[in-house]
């Protein structure tokens, strides 16, 4: 059995390897070229999340009045203090790892990493580590088509944002994912005027129709001007915009633009060639259930293999791999399973199939849904934007996945994250006595609405429709 | 209460259309509705141009109660949305049949007005 690691990358895979492999008393080098953390504590995650906190209380501050708070003098924004704060949290954070890791014994060893064999790595081309097994754990950089020249200031992406010393008075995003929608509804809320250029038809097009639905209508009202099925191939930087078009069409311009499509794994310069590690065509490197590659010995976790790109993602991917190392015979992940979120306002949320996957897979499926503007706790807090929708296998009730928009929907879904991992049912839920008032009624009540009636929601009057979803089919009151 | 004419005709999406001096069409949504909806949050319309088809969504109603789909009486292209809702979408409780309007609509296919009910049909259809 391995006796070494080398794990290369400090990001959540990375450190959560080392951590782990270090508790079972293997000797880890990690290596990283940045403050542990990765991305996500550094520039992704985090950051963003204490921005959102501060917006949150931005916008909790302007409807004050409504909840008899009366607020003397303005409100204003003070962009240099959150920049602050995230610097502290941050600092922080990586604080806690490093206790974590010097605890367990565990050197970080700064420096860029060369694969010299299956066992040997090279540290910026002097040093050299011997180790029974190497983890690669490297992480993702923003993809960027050539047409947007990155000067981190009028064309950034999402790192160089984050670092901005000023807001822009109007914005380009460019991409309609989670990083995009993210920045969309954080930078609106500071008070940038937002427009975003997506390719998909919808924003968040990953996550289920309905949710994006809503996200949507969340962005119109917030005045977010989103430019659905488009692709800007010509940009121009004047003196006072960013101008994107598609062809000769001005699809929006603004200040500055912040170019979020999407990620990049990161798998340049570990000589993954010469030893035979292969990757595929994103450069991500490729890996068995167990995340092996196709060199025995070494293993990758997280973004650098261009699955689920995401941090818990990335941390279960290492565990999983530093598991099978020890040859405890993991079982492999189900990466559906994983929960999505996204910190848009509301917050987003899901798990397992969308409906329309499970359809494409030859599911009889039925659906479920609630609003949130029917529970009490929702509108005690003011947050009634809201759904909960449940999809199920209508052949036997297997909950088949869970999808989330409103307040504090990343924390609800964990709930349904439970349920599908065991294999329930709607059934599971619907017994579930869920407490009130909170929010988490809105499942139970969704669960309940699969094969009958909420309990709380109007009947319908056509029982036997077969579309079920009844948040796509929803007529005025009769 | 709100009280409609024998000129306004109703869908059974509970909205209804009533023909303008020039021709067009206003349309909006019954006291019914409104009453059944409670204070209303927010509308989604469509844009100036859109065509719209009759007995399809043509919009969004949210009030803090329920969201709904807006269901178009008629058929026919958008050539005046109801600005005054942007920021005031309780006009709508207040006056479901006069301020409340939501579109004009250039009616494109008038045999489908024969679709529709009128006052009395409508009062009797919703009890």
């Amino acid at each position: 059995m391995a006796k070494s690691i080398t794990i290369i990358g400090a990001g959540p895979a990375g450190y959560v390897a080392a951590l782990q492999a270090g508790a079972a008393g293997l000797h880890v080098n990690l290596v990283g070229t940045q403050d542990a953390g990765g991305t996500c504590l550094q520039r992704g995650c985090i950051p963003t999340k204490t921005l959102i906190a501060s917006c949150e209380i931005l916008e909790k501050c302007r409807e004050a009045k409504q909840f008899g708070i009366d607020i003397e003098g303005s409100i204003a924004v003070n962009w240099a203090s959150q920049r602050q704060r995230v610097d502290k949290v941050v600092g922080t954070m990586v604080g806690g790892i490093n206790g974590l890791l010097t605890q367990r014994g565990i050197e970080q060893i700064p420096g860029r990493a060369t694969l010299l064999d299956a066992r040997t790595v090279e540290i910026d081309g002097t040093t050299r580590l011997h180790s029974d097994t190497i983890l690669l754990c490297t992480g993702s950089l923003p993809a960027v088509p050539p047409l947007f020249q990155i000067d981190g200031q009028r064309i950034a992406t999402s790192d160089e944002a984050l670092q901005w010393d000023s807001l822009p008075a109007s914005l380009v995003i460019i991409g309609g994912g989670v990083i995009a929608c993210e920045f969309a509804f954080i930078f609106q809320s500071l008070g940038v005027d937002v427009s975003m250029i997506e390719a998909a038809d919808r924003p968040l097009p990953g996550e289920d129709k309905d949710i994006s639905t809503i996200i949507g209508r969340e962005m119109r009202k917030r005045r977010i001007r989103f430019i659905p099925s488009a692709m800007v191939n010509n940009v121009e930087t004047g003196a006072a915009a960013v101008s994107c078009y598609q062809d000769d069409r001005l699809l929006a311009s603004g200040e500055r633009a912040l170019v979020a499509i999407g990620r990049r794994p990161n798998s340049d310069g570990l000589n993954l060639e010469h030893i035979g590690v292969q990757t595929g065509d994103r450069g991500e490197i490729l890996v068995d259930s167990h995340m092996q590659t196709t060199v025995p010995g070494i293993y990758a976790a997280g973004d650098v293999t261009g699955q689920l790109m995401l941090a818990h993602a990335a941390s279960a991917q290492a565990s999983l791999a530093v598991r099978h190392i020890l040859g405890r015979k993991p079982a492999p992940l189900v990466m559906e399973n994983i929960p999505r979120v996204t910190f848009t306002r509301p917050e987003v949320a899901s798990v397992g199939l969308c409906e329309a996957s499970a359809r494409k897979r030859g599911i009889d499926v039925r659906c479920g849904s609630f609003d949130f503007r029917a529970l009490g706790k929702a509108h005690a807090t003011g947050d009634i934007a809201g759904l909960v929708k449940v999809v199920a296998n209508a052949d036997n009730g297997e909950l088949l996945g869970v999808h989330m928009v409103g307040a504090h929907c990343a924390e609800m879904i964990h709930e349904a994250a439970v349920i599908l991992a065991r294999k329930g049912s709607v059934e599971d839920i619907c017994r579930t006595v869920h407490a009130h008032p909170t929010l988490s009624e809105a499942l139970h009540e969704a669960a309940e609405s699969v094969f009958g009636a909420a309990t709380h929601k109007p009947l319908v009057r056509n029982p036997t429709q077969d579309t079920v979803d009844e948040s796509c089919n929803r007529r005025l009151p009769v | 209460m709100s009280l409609a004419t024998e000129d306004y005709l109703f869908n059974q999406g509970h909205m209804w259309c009533r023909i303008s001096a020039d021709g067009t069409y206003l349309i909006g949504i019954s006291d019914h509705a409104q009453r059944s909806l409670g204070e209303i949050a927010y509308i989604e319309l469509p844009d100036c141009g859109t065509d719209v088809a009759q007995d399809t969504a043509l919009g969004v109603i949210e009030s803090v109660k329920v969201v709904n789909d807006l269901l178009a009486p008629i058929s026919g292209s958008v050539v005046e949305v109801n600005e005054d809702l942007t920021g005031q979408p309780t006009r709508v409780n207040d006056s479901p049949y006069e301020d409340g309007w939501m579109l004009r609509i250039r009616l494109e296919s008038p045999e489908e007005l024969n679709n529709l009910m009128n006052y009395s049909q409508y009062a009797a259809f919703v009890g």
